[in-house]
């Protein structure tokens, strides 16, 4: 019974985060916002709030200051770009060709990037990522600890990183 | 930062960029376990405030998880062999009975999934020994085929589920999963070293599916093959087309030709034949077509059945009579063609036809007769719409 609800509330608590990642994410690629441009302002509005409302899910907080920023740019420059069409035309069309180039693009090289890995760090990140499995899960799974699971998480993130996002 | 992360890990040389990397790697790695603490989220915290290059590696890992998240080109094949690989690494012998053992203790004493790690191991030991001549034989397609005949003989059971009219049985299968099994419905499970087949003959199922990538768990419908690793999902199979709804991870479907079930194996389907479904997606699919994805679907609605509800929005009264048809011996006929397209909304129990009998008894267009084998229905006066209530 405990384990049930342990699990169903393990299972909410990463559809939450998800979900909010994956509404950051849309919304980033639409406004195509640069990276740093998000982050410099999702940091100053970081350092404006309460440490009362970012200590329950900071992540979860994070994700939606950075999606809610990307929207905010998104009608600003709706606003402010009145005359070129173009410009509007991909800012309401998402799937335009080039977006979805990028996004081969992208597919292709993250195949790339993840046969390059190790075994292990691939193995443990396509369990995490993929499978959605814990690192509990995980370790038993391939019969390593827990704290080497975290250990070939971080290689792998960090290799990925690094191949994937140029400097 | 914090002494939970690897020391290992934290050495080593690096620009000033790639050490906030794998800080903000580590970072997401702490606040994605679930055993995450109120002092780690807050040691976070100090670490995003201390400077905006944090906050921007942590929303580009984040970013970069994300879409390894939702990648949908890894292939089943390589990824068994990877943790084949992973397995065998992480022992550091040939001799894979130590490593589960080893494996088995190194989880922690009271974490339930000791049990069955040292389990798990156990029953895959004998195929990570053949994995690597079997990958070296699989090109060859008589002794992948005679490969499959021995593995049948070694491990193979089949069993069949039937359910009657108004029944809804739920089925844990040999491997943990469980099959909620619809009325009137039909479902065989083969299960293998390899693979868990299970095929849905007649009716409708919903499958929670016990994680194992190294043993992908395959239901056929009709043309229809779903592969799954670890989810739940809702499988409805009409004799036309097959409904899939994924309430939880993620499967794949595949509209399958019509060839001989033993030849599945090796048959490669067009590409558009196959697709992904995630969370929340519907695929309807109908003999020689792509499935269809509808996004969004109404997950509640599609398991209403698990209580035996039954949902319309303006459905032809033809159709509501061949659903309650589904769950009851006693059946409602109807005379009549513009009776048979009457609309009907509202929420019914699925195995109480008296009471929508009664509800339809309310509506002046509608003379019912009763009769042995159930009910008979026809046209009274004047057609109109009715609206049900929850019975």
């Amino acid at each position: 019974m405990t384990d049930g609800s342990h699990k169903a509330r393990i299972t909410e608590w990463v559809r939450r985060w998800n979900f909010d990642l994956t509404r950051f994410m849309e919304r980033r690629v639409r406004v195509r916002a640069d990276a740093q441009d998000v982050a410099q302002e999702v940091y100053l509005r970081l350092l404006r709030t309460s440490q009362t409302d970012l200590i329950a899910e900071p992540q979860a907080y994070l994700y939606r200051m950075a999606s809610n920023l990307a929207a905010e740019w998104r009608m600003r420059s709706c606003e402010s770009k009145p005359h070129s069409s173009a410009e509007l035309e991909v800012l309401l069309e998402t799937r335009t060709p080039e977006v979805q180039l990028d996004a081969e693009q992208d597919q292709a090289r993250l195949r790339a990037a993840l046969a390059g890995l190790d075994v292990m760090p691939r193995a443990v990140i396509f369990l995490k990522l993929r499978e959605g499995m814990t690192n509990e899960e995980i370790a038993s799974h391939l019969g390593i600890t827990r704290r080497m699971v975290k250990r070939h998480l971080v290689i792998g993130y960090e290799e990925l990183r690094a191949r994937l996002i140029p400097e | 930062m914090t002494k939970r992360f690897d020391e290992d890990v934290r050495k080593g040389s690096g620009t000033r960029h790639s050490i906030v990397a794998r800080e903000a790697a580590q970072w997401l790695i702490v606040l994605s376990d679930s055993e995450c603490t109120r002092e780690e989220r807050e040691e976070f915290i100090a670490w995003l405030l201390r400077s905006n290059l944090h906050v921007e590696e942590f929303l580009r890992i984040s970013e970069l998880t994300g879409s390894l998240a939702r990648f949908r080109f890894w292939p089943d094949d390589s990824v068994a062999d990877l943790i084949a690989k992973a397995r065998a690494g992480s022992s550091g012998a040939v001799v894979h009975i130590g490593a589960a053992a080893a494996s088995g203790r190194a989880v922690p004493a009271g974490d339930s999934l000791a049990d069955r790690s040292v389990a798990d191991s156990a029953r895959v030991v004998p195929r990570s020994l053949w994995r690597p001549c079997l990958a070296a034989a699989a090109s060859l397609a008589i002794i992948s085929l005679a490969v499959g005949v021995i593995a049948g003989m070694f491990d193979w059971s089949s069993k069949t589920y039937a359910t009657n009219a108004g029944e809804i049985r739920s089925i844990t299968l040999e491997d943990g999963s469980v099959a909620e099994l619809n009325t009137r419905s039909r479902l065989r499970a083969r299960f293998t070293a390899n693979e868990r087949r299970v095929q849905l003959i007649a009716g409708e199922a919903i499958f929670n599916v016990a994680k194992n990538p190294r043993r992908p768990f395959r239901v056929s419908a009709g043309s229809t093959e779903i592969v799954a690793v670890g989810t739940q999902f809702n499988v409805d199979a009409h004799d036309s087309s097959t409904v899939v709804t994924v309430l939880e991870g993620r499967v794949r479907v595949t509209s399958m030709p019509d060839i001989p079930p033993r030849d599945a194996g090796r048959f490669n389907p067009p590409l558009d034949h196959q697709i992904e479904l995630a969370r929340g997606e519907q695929a309807i699919v109908t003999k020689h077509r792509p499935p269809l994805r509808v996004a969004a679907a109404d997950t509640a609605r599609a398991t209403a059945w698990t209580e035996r509800r039954l949902f319309f929005e303006r459905a032809t009264l033809r159709d509501v009579a061949t659903e309650f048809a589904r769950y009851n011996d006693r059946i409602i006929r109807i005379n009549g063609d513009v009776l048979a397209v009457k609309r009907i909304s509202g929420v019914f129990n699925a195995t109480d036809q008296p009471t929508f009998i009664e509800f339809l008894r309310t509506h002046t267009d509608v003379r019912v007769r009763e009769d042995a084998r159930g009910w008979v229905l026809e046209a009274g006066a004047s057609q109109s719409d009715v609206d049900g209530a929850e019975r």
